[in-house]
């Protein structure tokens, strides 16, 4: 495994390291910035700074996050995935070096970026100049009666769940401030409208602290999978706590979501997400109250429990179905439209598809707005098909388990779902309930679907390649010489044109 | 859902077999499962000596034996698992897979195998303490023991190491099947739905479950002999051999085809 060092704000490199040059030099400040990080938006939104410690936190999420999306986990043409976990040896400066040189934080800094990425991590932290003092601006002791009275902050993406997590917090009279990650103006503008709606409608004045952290200048993102901007979600909702003295953290996603279970065979490890997971969860919360010195703090996932139909239902009781349209859940931001935000057949597309047509939603979930509709429209072979397919075949698969040990020993990956301390049989059963609801809910969907297009599949109207076509196919049942005559039949469609490019078939012997 | 990555194989000609396979009007899982071995036979080949999977094999073997010794704990604790809370199976083996997951990265990186090979132990596990360990009156030390010594006669022994072999071959074989198997649905080949994947992979399953049978009949020998010279000591080196020979031998008899 090649190992990348990683250089941030021109730290110097330690003696064993300084034969080496850089693969990637990150810098956050001056004229040589290649990397945004928007430290001062605390000062501007939250009328203080944080500790030096908690500013040291946002470089070091911020530095990972630029080594992360600058380093390519190789093609996924890599049969073998050879080139997925990469090996990170980071330089990097910070104010508090006594703090980050001890042991434990450093254990409980890599175990939390291991098991959200996959990839290995190695520090050396070096002490950061003292920097330039700026002058304040406000006197702060005066300042903190401005802010209004916050008991929670909720890390919000501008997604369905976050939007639930926000208008939970307001059923729970919890008074939330959101905070968010800009990475670049779509998804900005999003969150944006999403806010002032909120505004709007809620007599809670919804504060708001969206930073920037993105690249600024040079070498190009590589890598779009962005394991690691969890960890830099998380921190920037921690900073903004402590830096309020709050203790609690809501970084929400369904329970299928958060869990997030391989689909298919193919997806081993960190090949799928781990955002939300529980693990991630507890460990980044054991690292963090290190980090600000509280005991209390608590990063808390409050959809757990929930599916994403169940997680709808909740927006849909705030009285405010509406706000759903102005949530976006497509992967892709770049190339999407306004009018059509979401491409339709992404596993993040699909299961919203899924969930508003369970929970009676899709009034407020248009059908317009996706670029395809992933039960009618053709889905072409590859990612498309593959998500698809792989959906559909994850709900069969947990329709045939009936017991709780019966998942763990078909997807001993919940294993890593367990409390460290707690009752397992008990998470266990509440997982099982959970998966066993989202099941019936995918199921549930594709019978309503069949039903309503049970004309169109007996006149054999569908394309061959939609969903339901696959879903409904029997075509294993067929007569195998019917079979063999198609098959024939569609290849010599394919080859003849091919055969006579050149030269047109002259008569019928000829062809 | 969140984010997934997905991959296809290359269309290139070691992997042409599969494809043809795949695309066959009849679907075979041993003839599938002999074109994937086939393909894969360098990346396969490397498995044998590969520390991580190893590792995985030799902890099972630990595990066991340290369930047959009058200090169980103390057993635990040489693996690496300090003071285990025995208060239920799946407990139990979540405390494993974080100790083996711990372990492995001190013998290299992670891979794809190497953690199928970590899955594919939680599995056996799974399906051999779990409910083994439940009584009327719950879950301590004594019944999690009882249920990991139930497995250290030869006969189970040899019944479980076929298990994590057999288990480990299947995953990796659909770990690559899968990259491909979801355009071959509906479209005039032999797999018509997404339930027959599902049946399809069952079959395979028990295709290679069928094709470790050889290491069932050898590992339980095995592990008498060397439980007994080694007086309950069998260390990661003694297991080396019997993994690569186990792998080595699978490998072999599935690219031979009908097993």
């Amino acid at each position: 495994m090649t190992e990348y060092l990683v250089l941030g704000d021109g730290a110097a490199l330690p003696a064993d390291l300084s034969e080496r040059t850089p693969d990637l030099h990150l810098v956050t400040v001056g004229k040589k910035r290649n990397l945004r990080v928007q430290a001062d938006v605390f000062r501007t939104h939250l009328w203080r700074d944080p500790s030096e410690r908690l500013y040291d936190l946002l470089r070091l999420a911020a530095f990972v996050y630029g080594a992360d999306t600058r380093t390519s986990r190789g093609s996924t043409k890599d049969v073998f995935a050879s080139e997925w976990s990469r090996s990170f040896r980071m330089v990097l400066p910070v104010r508090d070096l006594t703090f980050w040189e001890r042991r434990e934080v450093q254990d409980a800094l890599v175990e939390t970026l291991q098991f959200l990425t996959g990839d290995q991590f190695t520090f050396d932290f070096v002490q950061r100049t003292p920097h330039r003092s700026v002058q304040r601006i406000f006197d702060f002791k005066e300042t903190l009666g401005q802010l209004p009275d916050v008991e929670v902050v909720v890390l919000f993406s501008g997604g369905i769940d976050s939007l639930a997590a926000v208008l939970q917090a307001v059923r729970e009279d919890r008074h939330p401030l959101l905070v968010s990650h800009r990475p670049g103006p779509v998804i900005d503008r999003r969150q944006q409208n999403l806010v002032e709606e909120l505004r709007r409608l809620n007599p809670w004045v919804f504060p708001h602290v969206s930073m920037w952290v993105n690249r600024h200048s040079g070498k190009r993102t590589v890598e779009f999978t962005q394991r690691s901007r969890s960890f830099l979600f998380t921190s920037l909702g921690v900073v903004t706590a402590a830096t309020l003295g709050i203790d609690d953290i809501w970084l929400c996603d369904n329970g299928v979501v958060s869990i997030n279970l391989p689909q298919s065979s193919e997806n081993v490890g960190t090949f799928h997400s781990r955002s939300t997971h529980p693990r991630y969860l507890a460990l980044a919360q054991g690292l963090m109250r290190l980090v600000t010195d509280q005991g209390r703090l608590a990063i808390t996932n409050m959809l757990f429990d929930k599916t994403k139909k169940e997680v709808l239902e909740i927006i849909a009781a705030s009285g405010h179905p509406e706000l759903i349209q102005e949530t976006v859940s497509c992967a892709h931001t770049e190339g999407m439209t306004r009018h059509q935000p979401h491409c339709g057949v992404c596993t993040q597309c699909i299961d919203r598809r899924f969930a508003s047509t369970a929970a009676g939603l899709t009034k407020y979930d248009l059908l317009s707005r996706y670029e395809k509709d992933v039960f009618c429209d053709p889905l072409r072979e590859g990612l498309q098909r593959t998500h698809a397919e792989n959906y559909v075949r994850f709900a069969t698969r947990l329709e045939s388990l009936q017991t709780p040990d019966q998942l763990f020993e078909t997807f001993p990956e919940l294993y890593d779902c367990l409390p460290d301390d707690g009752d397992a049989e008990a998470c266990a059963r509440v997982t099982f309930d959970l998966l066993h609801r989202h099941q019936q809910t995918v199921n549930g969907v594709l019978e309503q679907k069949i039903q309503a297009h049970s004309q169109d599949i007996r006149r054999a109207s569908l394309p061959l390649d939609c969903l339901l076509r696959l879903v409904v196919s029997g075509h294993h049942t067929k007569d195998r010489r019917i079979s063999y005559v198609e098959r024939l039949r569609s290849l010599i469609n394919k080859s003849l044109p091919a055969a006579f490019q050149t030269q047109p078939a002259t008569n019928e012997r000829h062809v | 859902m969140g984010h997934i990555r997905v991959g296809r194989l290359p269309k290139s000609k070691p992997w042409a077999d599969l494809f043809d396979r795949l695309q066959g009007i009849e679907i075979n899982p041993a003839q599938v499962a002999q074109a994937t071995a086939e393909a894969a036979q360098q990346q396969f080949a490397a498995l044998e000596g590969d520390r991580r999977i190893n590792y995985c094999f030799w902890f099972l073997v630990r595990l066991v034996t340290a369930a047959r010794g009058d200090d169980f704990v103390g057993g635990l604790a040489r693996l690496g698992l300090s003071k285990p809370s025995f208060t239920s199976g799946l407990s139990f083996v979540q405390q494993v897979a974080r100790n083996i997951d711990r372990e492995q990265r001190k013998r290299g990186p992670p891979t794809v195998f190497s953690q199928l090979a970590e899955l594919s132990l939680r599995q056996v596990l799974s399906a051999n303490l779990v409910e083994q360990s439940r009584t009327l009156f719950g879950t301590g030390q004594q019944e999690i023991q009882a249920a990991c010594r139930a497995i250290s006669t030869r006969q189970n022994f040899g019944r479980v190491a076929r298990d994590f072999f057999a288990t480990f071959m299947s995953r990796t074989i659909r770990y690559l099947i899968d990259k491909e198997l979801s355009n071959y649905i509906g479209t005039n080949g032999a797999i018509g739905s997404p339930t027959h994947v599902l049946h399809f992979e069952h079959v395979l399953d028990r295709h290679c479950h069928e094709t470790a049978k050889i290491v069932e009949e050898f590992a339980g020998g095995w592990f008498s002999k060397h439980d007994w010279e080694t007086n309950n000591d069998i260390s990661e080196n003694e297991t080396a051999g019997f993994t690569a020979f186990a792998l080595e031998k699978i490998q072999m008899d599935l690219r031979e085809g009908e097993g």
